[in-house]
C-alpha cells in the first residue's frame, strides 16, 4: 500500500505552544495539569489542563484582529496548523491541492453556552450563532491560510482527531490529494466539563492513569495537526519527511454509549487492524501511547486489550501522557500522535506521571523510566471515544 | 470496483419508510415542520424506545429497514453524516445548566448529546464492531460520510457499508437560525435517510455511485474541471449527466438534505424515470460544494 509520509506537525496544549515546548515538558516531567485559570465554572476545584494563554493572547498569536468572530477552538487550531505547515514547507513550495480534515465535538460551544439565552431573546450576539457549528471551526482554521481545496470535519468524540488522520491518509491513498492536513482542536467548555462531571469520572486530584488508586480523568484542551503527504509529493516538493503513518485501524466496541467493554473488544480490533495494515507483528511495536484516561473503566479495559494483543508477557512500554496534557478530548488523537512521534524521533519513552500502585489484573505497569531498552522503530497510539469509537495509529521511522 | 445502492429508506415530512412522496407528496405551508413518526414498534422494544430520542429512533428504523431489505445485518462500515447531531439533548443539558446552574445536572442528556451518539447506537443495535465514523461538516456532512464510505470500497477494506444522514431540528434552534436569515425559501425540516451500499451489482440494485467529490470555496472553473475530469475518467460525456430538479420542495431543508436528493435520484433511477447518468450538485452557502455522480445499474 502507498506510503503516507508525515512532513509537518504542530501542537498547542497545556504544555505550551509548539513542538519544542512540548518536548521539553515531556522530558522534564513538567505536567500541564493545574488549577483552572480561564474557564468560569463553580467546579474550580477540579484540576484541568488549560492552554496557558487567554483567548485574547491566542488571538494575537494567531494573528486574528479583535473584531473578528472566532472561537478558542479555532484559534488553537490555527496556531497548531501554522507550525505544521511551516515545517512542511508550505510557504516555500506550495502543494497543489491541499485538504484539511479536522476533528472537533465542542465546536463553538464556548460562545453558545455564554450567549444561548441571548440568541433566543435578542439580536445582540447573532454573530456567534453560525459559529456554533463544528464545520465552521474547520472553515475558520482553513481560511486563515487559504488555498485549501477541500475540507471536512469529523466528530467521533474523543477519537475525532485520530479518525481525521485516517481520512486524510485515505484521501491520499485514493489519489484525491497528495497533501492532507489532519488533526483536531478542542477548547474546554463549561458544557463538557459539567457533562463529564455528571458522569462522575473527573478526578479532584491530578489523574493517575494505570494506577490502582486511579479515580478519573482531568480535562484538557489543545490542538495538533499533522501534514500527511504522498511519496510523489514529498519528492516533487523536495521536503524531508519526518516519519511514516504506517498503519491505522478503526473499530466499534458496540458495547455501551459511555463505557468500554470489560475485555476491551473494540480496542483489540482497532490495534489488530492497525498492525495488519502496517504489516507489523505485535513485537515490532516499541512504545504504546495509551488512551489511558485514568478512569477505572478505561484503564482496566484498555490494559486487558493490550495484554490480548501483545500477550501478557509481551506488552511493550506503555504510558498515558494524559498525565501531562489532561484529556484533550477531540484533539487527543493528534496531540498524542505528536507526542508519539517525538518519542520515535528522540528515542525516549514519555513517562506516565503519578504512578505508584500497580493494577492487580494487569501484567504490566506503565513507563516510569524514559530510557528505551532498544531503539524505537514503531510506536502505536490509541484513541477511544464515547460510543465505542476506537481508533489506533502506528508511526514508523523512515 | 463498483459501489451500488442496494436499498434506501427515509423518514421525513412525507409518509415514512415508503415511496408515497413520488406519486402523492404531502404539501405543507409552514416554515418549519418536524418529521412524521414511523411506527417504531417493529424495530425497537418499548423499553429501548422510551429511552431514545426521536433522532435515534429514526436512525434505527431507517437503518433496520435497509438491513432487512438486503439481509446485510453486519455491514463492514457504519458511517453517519449529521450537521448538528443530537441537538435536542444538547439543548436540554445546556438550558438546565444555564437556568438551574451547574450543581443539579443529570448525565442522561449529556451522554446522548454527542454527534456520534447516532452511529454508535446503530452499531450497538446491530452488535456491529466494524468501522464506525461520523461527519459533521455543515451542509456537506452527509456527502463527507458518503465519500468516506466510497473510499473504504476503493481501498478494498469493505464490501458493504451502511451510510446515513440524520438531523433533528428544535423550535428554539429553528428560531435562532431564523434570526440570522439562515433559512431560504424551503421549509425547515429534519432528516433521516439510510443507504445500504455493496460492492456487487444485484437484481434489486437501485443505482451505482460512480464518484463523490467535495470542494471548498471552488471557483466555477474548479467545479467544471472536477466534472470534466471525472466524466473523462468514467467514460461519460460531460453533457450526459442529468441534473435533476431539487426535491427540497417535497422533503424540506436541513443540513443533510442532500441525502434526500440521493435517495430520490436512486428511487427514480430504479423505476426507470431518469436517464442513464445523474449528477447531484450541492452548493452550500457558497463555501462547500459536493458532487455525487450516479449511473444506472
Amino acid at each position: 500500500m502507498e506510503k503516507i509520509y508525515v512532513t509537518g506537525y504542530g501542537i498547542i496544549s497545556s504544555l505550551g505552544r509548539g513542538v519544542p515546548a512540548t518536548l521539553e515538558a515531556l522530558r522534564n516531567r513538567r505536567s500541564g495539569i493545574g488549577p483552572l485559570r480561564w474557564l468560569e465554572t463553580i467546579h474550580s476545584h477540579l484540576p484541568c489542563a488549560e492552554v496557558p494563554f487567554s483567548t485574547e493572547e491566542l488571538r494575537e498569536l494567531a494573528g486574528i484582529p479583535a473584531g473578528n468572530i472566532t472561537t478558542r477552538t479555532a484559534l488553537m487550531g490555527m496556531i497548531a496548523l501554522e507550525e505544521a505547515l511551516e515545517q512542511a514547507g508550505w510557504h516555500v513550495n506550495r502543494p497543489a491541492r491541499p485538504v484539511l480534515i479536522s476533528g472537533t465535538t465542542v465546536g463553538g460551544m464556548e460562545n453558545t453556552e455564554r450567549y444561548f439565552l441571548d440568541f433566543m431573546e435578542n439580536d445582540t450576539k447573532n454573530d456567534y450563532i453560525l459559529a456554533h457549528d463544528c464545520g465552521v471551526c474547520t472553515q475558520m482554521i482553513a481560511d486563515r491560510f487559504g488555498g485549501f481545496d477541500m475540507l471536512s470535519t469529523l466528530s467521533t468524540a474523543c477519537s475525532s482527531a485520530a479518525n481525521a488522520m485516517i481520512m486524510g491518509a485515505d484521501m491520499i491513498r485514493t489519489g484525491r490529494t497528495s497533501f492532507a492536513v489532519a488533526g483536531g482542536s478542542e477548547c474546554l467548555s463549561k458544557f463538557h466539563l459539567n457533562g463529564f462531571n455528571t458522569l462522575k469520572i473527573l478526578d479532584k486530584d491530578p489523574c493517575r492513569p494505570f494506577d490502582d488508586t486511579r479515580a478519573g480523568l482531568n480535562l484538557g484542551e489543545g490542538a495538533a495537526y499533522l501534514v500527511l503527504e504522498s511519496e510523489a509529493s514529498v519528492k516533487a516538493r523536495g521536503v524531508k519527511p519526518i516519519c511514516v503513518l504506517s498503519g491505522y485501524g478503526n473499530a466499534c466496541d458496540a458495547y455501551h454509549q459511555t463505557a468500554s467493554s470489560p475485555e476491551g473488544d473494540g480496542a483489540v480490533l482497532s490495534m489488530n487492524k492497525a498492525l495488519t495494515e502496517a504489516g507489523l507483528k505485535p513485537g515490532d511495536i516499541g512504545y504504546v501511547n495509551a488512551h489511558g484516561t485514568g478512569t477505572p473503566n478505561n484503564d482496566e479495559s484498555e490494559g486487558k486489550a493490550l495484554m490480548r494483543v501483545f500477550g501478557a508477557d509481551g506488552v511493550p512500554p506503555v504510558s498515558s501522557t494524559k498525565s501531562f496534557t489532561g484529556h484533550t478530548t477531540s484533539a487527543a488523537g493528534s496531540v498524542e500522535a505528536v507526542i508519539s512521534i517525538l518519542a520515535l524521533l528522540h528515542d525516549f519513552l514519555p513517562v506516565n506521571l503519578n504512578f505508584l500502585h500497580p493494577m492487580e489484573m494487569l501484567s504490566f505497569g506503565p513507563v516510569t523510566d524514559e530510557r528505551p531498552v532498544r531503539p524505537l522503530r514503531h510506536v502505536m497510539t490509541n484513541s477511544f471515544g464515547f460510543g465505542g469509537n476506537d481508533t489506533t495509529c502506528i508511526f514508523s521511522k523512515i | 470496483m463498483g459501489v451500488y445502492i442496494q436499498a434506501a429508506a427515509q423518514i421525513s415530512v412525507q409518509n415514512p419508510l415508503c415511496d408515497d412522496w413520488l406519486d402523492n407528496p404531502i404539501t405543507y405551508d409552514v416554515p418549519f415542520q418536524k418529521a412524521l413518526d414511523a411506527d417504531y414498534r417493529p424495530f425497537l422494544d418499548p423499553i429501548a424506545s422510551r429511552r431514545m430520542g426521536k433522532i435515534l429512533k429514526r436512525a434505527i428504523a431507517t437503518s433496520m429497514t435497509v438491513v432487512e431489505a438486503t439481509g446485510i445485518n453486519n455491514p463492514d462500515a457504519i458511517i453517519v453524516g449529521t450537521g448538528l447531531g443530537c441537538i435536542e439533548n444538547t439543548e436540554k443539558f445546556l438550558l438546565a445548566m444555564l437556568r438551574e446552574g451547574e450543581s443539579l445536572l443529570q448525565p442522561t442528556y449529556f451522554i446522548n448529546s454527542t454527534h456520534n451518539t447516532i452511529s454508535s447506537h446503530i452499531a450497538n443495535h446491530l452488535k456491529c464492531a466494524s468501522y464506525n465514523s461520523t461527519y459533521v461538516h455543515l451542509g456537506v456532512s452527509f456527502e463527507s460520510a458518503l465519500l468516506d464510505a466510497f473510499m473504504q470500497f476503493q481501498l478494498g477494506r469493505v464490501r458493504t457499508a451502511l451510510v446515513g444522514a440524520h438531523e433533528e431540528m428544535i423550535l428554539n434552534y429553528f428560531n435562532v437560525l431564523q434570526r440570522v436569515g439562515y433559512w431560504g425559501e424551503n421549509m425547515a425540516t429534519e432528516t433521516a435517510v439510510s443507504f445500504m451500499l455493496e460492492d456487487t451489482r444485484r437484481d434489486h440494485s437501485m443505482a451505482q455511485i460512480r464518484e463523490v467529490i467535495l470542494l471548498h470555496n471552488p471557483t466555477p472553473e474548479r467545479k467544471e474541471e472536477a466534472i470534466a475530469d471525472t466524466s473523462a475518467r468514467l467514460g461519460v460525456s460531460p453533457g450526459s449527466w442529468e441534473i435533476p430538479a431539487s426535491v427540497k420542495p417535497i422533503f424540506g431543508e436541513s443540513l443533510t438534505n442532500q441525502s434526500y436528493e440521493l435517495y430520490a435520484a436512486a428511487v427514480r433511477m430504479h423505476r426507470g424515470l431518469t436517464g442513464d447518468h445523474i449528477l447531484l450538485i450541492n452548493d452550500y452557502r457558497g463555501t462547500e460544494t459536493s458532487l455525487i455522480f450516479l449511473s444506472k445499474c
